[in-house]
């Protein structure tokens, strides 16, 4: 029968093509494997999820934890930029990215207990990493900041450890993928965390530095009185103040924020003076236990007109909330500075195996200098410019600022410490774009004070 | 009898296969916390059994190796189903696709069971016809859109693709159509004077024409492939011009290639076929992880439960070969693939042994399609044509598709069954 013999031809035909796939499987898994394993965008290279180590806030309370193959955050958009995110198909980002290495792999057994769990018990889990984080003052951070879009930071005075830092907006890590193509190009960047990889302009904050610098320099003394009418030739422009303050003595000129004397602090400075007393408060390096942060970027030198508007914290000089939070710890510490750091120890089953080195003080300028500005930040929240960030009961001292930027309304800043006698926290607290700082940065930072002391 | 004997030793080959397997899994899984496999197995392993020797017992002579090679295939995928569950964050994927398999062989055993004769389907070639193309209007027209494609019936909690269904009513119909009208056809174009063969020509053109909507109307590239492939293969055996079987393939190339050029969903999958790399992260994303889940099974594989193939999305139902074959290595791939072959010589066995034409049509129509069905589907996962949405016979998670191939294998094991007894003619 003929169709029988079609059929045989057909069998054939359809059996040889069997063949074609395995032709390319063998190009794909045995031929060009390697070349496919190392291309960039193979998230396959990274270490199985279900082993990671968790991230933990310095109770041991988890803050990332892999659980049904999934990497989840518990307390979701409150710390969503700071941790980033673990996916199979974006990779990794923020901390979960910088502390890959810690949390895939395990510290060398230091004790022969340690290698014999290791041995015995084929664990291949990696460590977990305890931060610095206080879970309830991270939680508050993010909700003050409710409605607004900038960055909340606290600093443990003593020791240099970040306690909460919050940033909005932020994004749901649960719903990360889902939100992925509206996230990515959101204007808001909800994927950058704005206190400590944020760079703004610190506007009148920055003048505890340029009081600090001057003093420390012998460019002005603390009982030179300056005349301020307002404004000030600042070379190739007329900078004008926020006020006609009259005869100021440089503590006064702190308290009522007057732009006039801190310009003229920073011509007497010049850009190379400003630069490095920035470098001398350590803003020029990011501290290396926070990982991603970005370090301050200077002025530039130019127009004449620099040295003044960078006096003030104008020009084109950035600086992120961390950094602002570092040099007020260290006024706090009587001038000395300590780098603040976000992790606090790697562990195995609650067994510390490795720990950063202790935190080395440096000195940055005399305790005398240190001493006063500090009284003048005290003053300034006592009954100047950051009264709203006064704290029933506990003496504040701070700064306020409202910084010029180009994307419309100012940036409101609010930095300080408390309590200003022996100092325990210092607080930096950015509103992006929602106007003066005394006014909205500074009750947030009341708030925060107040629940860090009661810690 | 020895051929019994050799199912036999099949089906406890499955079984140990089954059993093993379950059992690395759960190893292999232990953190992401599986459920237990062993009611799932027990249940296929009861049905399993239940279906062979009913088939065993039944059968004057019937193939004794289609139904245990299927249910390896199936073992092997509810093994990779049940192990991408937990993984993928729908733990009871196992356990429905375990109820699944268990429907199918109920459905074989119906098919085992039903009194008569298979050709008296011949009679209802029309009825096939009909039902099939007002199955597939309905479902253009009232289905349930996913993905941007209508292709499904929402039946309660289940989801019903009655093109799996289609599929079968197709060949019946084809193999009755063309088994009448074979000398017809021929006739046409055996008639000389220069006359175009004017009937084959319109046949074919009809043919082609189906397999164009599908592609235009329903965007189902793999679908359109899949019927032109088993229209041109049972036209080839009915009538047996190679001329017009090569014109209707060029044709069909030019009809790609007029649909690539008018149609974006068609050049974006055509784009992410040729190079998956130049958008990873979007239309390619699907094929370049499937390449990194090829590359990292290696040569002998992960090892079950421990590779990543979760990775690779839809890695349940369309990319299941890729899963596998990262986990099994292409040592298990290309086992995979003799099964396969195993299966569609079988069934080109039953057609050669039947003993009418109708029944050889049939059988060679059947083996054609899950030949066809088994190439288009791996050719798109390992970048050989463009990746396409049909399931993997046997294997891919999915009612429907599994209780139309048991449909499928009890059809070829009846042609079978009869052709042996009555194989004199
Ligand atoms: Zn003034």
């Amino acid at each position: 029968m003929a169709i029988k013999a079609r059929v045989r031809v057909v069998a054939l035909f359809l059996l040889v093509l069997f063949l074609a796939p395995v032709v390319n499987l063998t190009r794909f898994q045995v031929l060009r494997s390697e070349a496919l394993l190392a291309r960039p965008d193979n998230t396959r290279t990274l270490e199985d999820l279900s082993l990671r180590g968790s991230l933990l806030d310095r109770a041991g309370q988890p803050l990332a934890q892999t659980r049904q193959g999934r990497r989840v955050h518990p307390l979701g958009p409150v710390t969503g930029p700071l941790l980033g995110y673990l996916t199979g198909r974006l990779g990794a980002a923020g901390l979960e990215a910088s502390l890959e290495a810690r949390t895939v792999g395990y510290a060398i057994p230091r004790t022969p207990m340690q290698a014999w769990s290791l041995l015995t018990r084929g664990d291949r889990h990696g460590d977990d990493v305890v931060l610095t984080l206080d879970r309830g003052l991270q939680t508050l951070a993010w909700e003050l900041l409710e409605g607004a879009r900038g960055a909340a930071l606290v600093l443990d005075i003593p020791s240099g450890e970040i306690l909460a830092v919050a940033s909005r907006p932020s994004f749901d890590p649960a719903r990360l993928e889902a939100d992925w193509e509206r996230l990515r190009v959101d204007p808001s960047a909800p994927l950058i965390e704005r206190g400590t990889q944020g760079l703004y302009p610190p506007g009148s904050t920055f003048k505890i530095l340029t009081m600090a610098g001057a003093l420390a320099d012998g460019r002005t003394r603390s009982d030179e009185v300056f005349v301020c009418t307002g404004s000030m030739d600042a070379g190739n422009f007329i900078l004008h103040d926020n006020a006609v303050h009259g005869r100021v003595d440089l503590k006064e000129a702190l308290v009522v924020s007057c732009n006039v004397t801190f310009a003229t602090l920073g011509q007497r400075l010049e850009v190379s003076g400003l630069r490095r007393w920035m470098d001398g408060f350590g803003l020029l390096e990011a501290p290396a236990l926070v990982p991603n942060a970005a370090e301050a970027q200077p002025m530039q030198p130019g127009a004449p007109s620099v040295a003044a508007e960078a006096g003030i914290g104008q020009a084109d000089l950035l600086v992120s909330p961390l950094g602002m939070a570092r040099v007020c710890a260290t006024l706090a510490r009587g001038g000395i500075d300590l780098e603040p750091r976000l992790v606090r120890a790697q562990t195995r089953r609650g067994q510390v195996t490795w720990r950063p080195a202790a935190p080395r003080p440096r000195r940055v300028l005399p305790e005398a200098v240190a001493g006063e500005v500090r009284r003048a930040m005290e003053e300034a929240v006592a009954r100047g410019t950051g009264g709203r960030a006064a704290v029933p009961g506990v003496a504040v001292a701070g700064k306020t600022g409202t910084a010029e930027n180009p994307h419309g309304e100012p940036h409101a800043w609010f930095v300080g410490y408390a309590p200003a006698e022996a100092p325990k926290v210092a607080v930096a607290v950015l509103l992006e774009n929602s106007g003066g700082g005394g006014l909205h940065a500074a009750p947030l930072a009341s708030r925060l004070l107040q629940a860090a002391l009661s810690r | 009898m020895s051929e019994r004997r050799s199912g036999l030793v099949l089906m406890a080959l499955v079984s140990a296969i089954l059993v093993l397997g379950a059992a690395l899994a759960q190893a292999g899984l232990q953190r992401l916390e599986p459920p237990s496999p062993w009611p799932s197995v027990g249940l296929i392993l009861g049905a399993f059994w239940i279906g062979w020797l009913l088939s065993a017992l039944r059968g004057r002579g019937a193939d004794f190796m289609l139904f245990p090679l299927a249910s390896l295939l199936c073992s092997v995928g509810w093994l990779e189903v049940y192990r991408l569950g937990p993984a993928i964050g729908s733990p009871a994927l196992g356990e429905r696709q375990a109820l699944w398999i268990a429907l199918g062989v109920g459905v074989f055993i119906l098919a085992l069971l039903v009194p008569g004769d298979y050709r008296t389907l011949e009679d209802y070639k029309y009825t096939c016809l009909l039902t099939g193309i007002l199955l597939q209007v309905a479902v253009m027209l009232f289905g349930t859109e996913i993905n941007g494609a209508r292709l499904w019936f929402e039946i309660g909690p289940v989801l019903f693709q009655p093109v799996e269904v289609v599929k079968i009513l197709l060949v019946v119909f084809l193999a009755a159509f063309l088994r009448q009208f074979r000398h017809w056809i021929r006739l046409g174009l055996l008639s000389a004077e220069g006359r175009l063969p004017r009937r084959a020509l319109f046949l074919l053109g009809l043919g082609w024409a189906a397999a164009e909507g599908v592609l235009v109307l329903q965007k189902d590239l793999g679908m359109a492939l899949l019927l032109f492939g088993l229209f041109l293969s049972m036209f080839f055996l009915s009538t047996g011009r190679r001329d017009l079987v090569a014109l209707a393939a060029m044709l069909a190339g030019v009809g790609s290639w007029v649909c690539y050029h008018l149609f974006g969903h068609v050049r974006v999958r055509v784009g992410a076929w040729l190079d998956p790399f130049s958008d990873p992260h979007g239309q390619g994303y699907q094929m370049s992880q499937a390449l990194y889940a090829l590359a990292s099974g290696g040569l002998d594989g992960s090892g079950l439960g421990m590779g990543r193939p979760f990775l690779v999305p839809e890695a349940y139902t369309d990319f299941i070969f890729v899963a596998l074959a990262e986990e099994w290595g292409m040592l298990g791939a290309l086992g995979l693939l003799m099964v396969y072959m195993m299966l569609v010589t079988r069934a080109f066995r039953v057609a050669l042994a039947a003993g009418d034409e109708f029944g050889t049509l049939l059988a060679a129509g059947l083996a054609t399609l899950v030949a066809w069905q088994t190439l288009i589907l791996v050719g798109g996962t390992v970048q050989l044509a463009p990746m396409t949405g049909i399931t993997l016979p046997f294997m891919s998670y999915g009612g429907s598709s599994m209780l139309a191939n048991f449909l499928l294998l009890g059809i070829l094991w009846r042609i079978s069954a009869v052709g042996e007894v009555s194989g004199g003619d």
